[in-house]
C-alpha cells in the first residue's frame, strides 16, 4: 500500500515540478517580455522628448518648404527619387489606391515625397512626376545635408550605388511609409508590404 | 531524317491523345509525368530536325510596361516566362523599339530596404517560370525614346541561351490598374 502511495505520489511530485518550470518559464518570459516593452516604451518617449515636429525643404514649386505648414493635416511621408523603377511607383501607386478608398477622408491627409536624389530630382522634375499620380501631393528636394537630415530624423536610410547600368547611378533606400499627425509628430509606420486596407485603417484612426 | 521527326512528333501527339483520354489510375499516373515524356519528344525531334527553337518551348504571359510620367526617361517591364522545355533557360539580354538600352534588373528587400541590381541573366528552369514583377525581377527599359502613355504598345525582342529568341509586344500600363 505504502509502495503505491508513493508511486501515486511519484507523478505527482512530477506533475508539480512540471508545473513549477512552467511557472518559473514563464515569469521569466514575461519579465524578458516586460524588458522588451520597456525598450519600446523607451525608445518612443525617446521620440517624445525630441519630436520630429519640423523640418524645412525645398517644395516642388522652388518654395521654402517647413513642415509647420501642414499642422492640422495628417502626413504620409516617404522617401524615394523619381527615377526609381520599381519600388517608389509602387508605393505611389498604392497610395493612389488609398486615396481612393479614403474618399472624403482623403482632403485631411498630405502625401510628401521626400528625394533623395536631388541631382536629378529638381523641383519641377519632381512636379511633374507627382501629377502622374493625381494624389494631394508634395514633392520635396533640398540640399544633400537638408535632405540627410530629415531622413536621420525619421530613421530612414539610402545610399547611392554607382553601377555599370545605363541609367547610371542608383539609389538603395528604406521604404517605410511615415504615418505624421496633425501635430507634425510620428504616429505610425508602415512596412512596404502593408496592403491599402492597412494604410486606410491607420490614417482613419488618426484622423476621427 | 523527316519521316522520322514527322513520326516521333505524332507518336507523342497520340500518345497525349490516348493518356488524356483514359481516365484510370494508371493513365493519370503516366499524365503526371507527360511533360517530360512530351518535352523529350520533341526536344529529340528538335534536335535531329534543327527545329531547337520550338515555338512552344518559351511562352510568355502577362507582359506588361510601366506607362510611366511623361518627364520620365526610363521604364520598367514586366511577364511571365514560362519554359515548357527539358533544360534550363536563361534570359541573357533584351532590346526594344522604345527605348536605347534594355537591361536586367533584380530588386531585393531586406529589412526594409530595397536595393537594386543589374544582373546577367534570369534563369528559367525546365518546366518551370520565371516571374518579372514589382519587386522583384523587371527589364529596365532606359532612354526612352517616346512618351509612353497607358495603352500604347511596345515591341521587345528577349534573347535566352539556346539561341531561343521571342519578339513579343508589351501594352503600357498604369501601375495602379496592372498592381490592382
Amino acid at each position: 500500500m505504502t509502495r503505491g502511495r508513493k508511486m501515486v505520489r511519484q507523478p505527482k511530485s512530477g506533475i508539480v515540478a512540471v508545473l513549477f518550470s512552467v511557472v518559473f518559464l514563464a515569469i521569466l518570459t514575461s519579465e524578458n517580455f516586460l524588458v522588451a516593452g520597456q525598450l519600446q516604451v523607451n525608445l518612443g518617449s525617446k521620440k517624445e522628448n525630441h519630436p520630429v515636429a519640423n523640418f524645412s525643404l525645398t517644395d516642388q514649386d522652388g518654395r521654402p518648404f517647413h513642415l509647420t505648414q501642414l499642422r492640422g493635416q495628417a502626413v504620409l511621408l516617404f522617401f524615394g527619387y523619381t527615377s526609381c523603377p520599381d519600388a517608389c511607383p509602387t508605393t505611389l501607386s498604392k497610395l493612389s489606391r488609398v486615396y481612393k478608398l479614403l474618399s472624403d477622408d482623403k482632403e485631411k491627409v498630405v502625401i510628401l515625397f521626400v528625394s533623395v536624389d536631388p541631382q536629378r530630382d529638381t523641383p519641377s522634375v519632381l512636379k511633374n512626376y507627382l501629377a502622374y499620380f493625381h494624389l494631394n501631393s508634395i514633392g520635396l528636394t533640398g540640399t544633400k545635408g537638408q535632405i540627410d537630415e530629415v531622413v536621420n530624423q525619421y530613421g530612414a536610410k539610402y545610399e547611392i550605388e554607382q553601377s555599370d547600368s545605363a541609367a547610371g547611378y542608383h539609389i538603395n533606400h528604406s521604404t517605410d511609409l511615415y504615418l505624421l499627425d496633425q501635430k507634425g509628430e510620428l504616429a505610425g509606420r508602415f512596412n512596404y508590404s502593408d496592403g491599402q486596407q492597412i494604410i486606410v485603417d491607420g490614417v482613419r484612426r488618426l484622423i476621427h | 531524317m523527316n519521316g522520322l521527326c514527322i513520326l516521333l512528333v505524332w507518336s507523342a501527339m497520340g500518345l497525349n491523345l490516348m493518356v488524356q483520354g483514359s481516365n484510370n489510375v494508371l493513365g493519370q499516373i503516366a499524365y503526371c509525368f507527360l511533360p517530360d515524356v512530351r518535352s523529350a519528344m520533341i526536344k529529340t525531334a528538335g534536335d535531329s530536325c534543327a527545329l531547337r527553337d520550338d515555338k512552344d518551348q518559351i511562352v510568355i504571359r502577362d507582359e506588361w510596361i510601366w506607362a510611366a510620367p511623361a518627364s520620365q526617361k526610363m521604364t520598367a517591364a514586366y511577364m511571365v516566362i514560362e519554359n515548357h522545355g527539358s533544360t534550363e533557360i536563361a534570359l541573357i539580354s533584351a532590346s526594344s523599339d522604345a527605348s536605347r538600352v534594355v537591361e536586367l534588373h533584380k530588386m531585393e528587400l531586406e529589412d526594409g530596404f530595397m536595393r537594386m541590381h543589374k544582373i546577367d541573366s534570369i534563369k528559367i528552369p525546365a518546366g518551370g517560370i520565371a516571374e518579372l514583377k514589382p519587386g522583384g525581377y523587371h527589364l529596365m527599359v532606359i532612354d526612352l525614346n517616346k512618351e509612353l502613355k497607358e495603352g500604347d504598345k511596345v515591341t521587345m525582342t528577349l534573347q535566352f541561351t539556346q539561341d531561343i529568341k521571342r519578339t513579343i509586344t508589351l501594352t503600357a500600363k498604369r501601375r495602379e490598374e496592372a498592381e490592382k
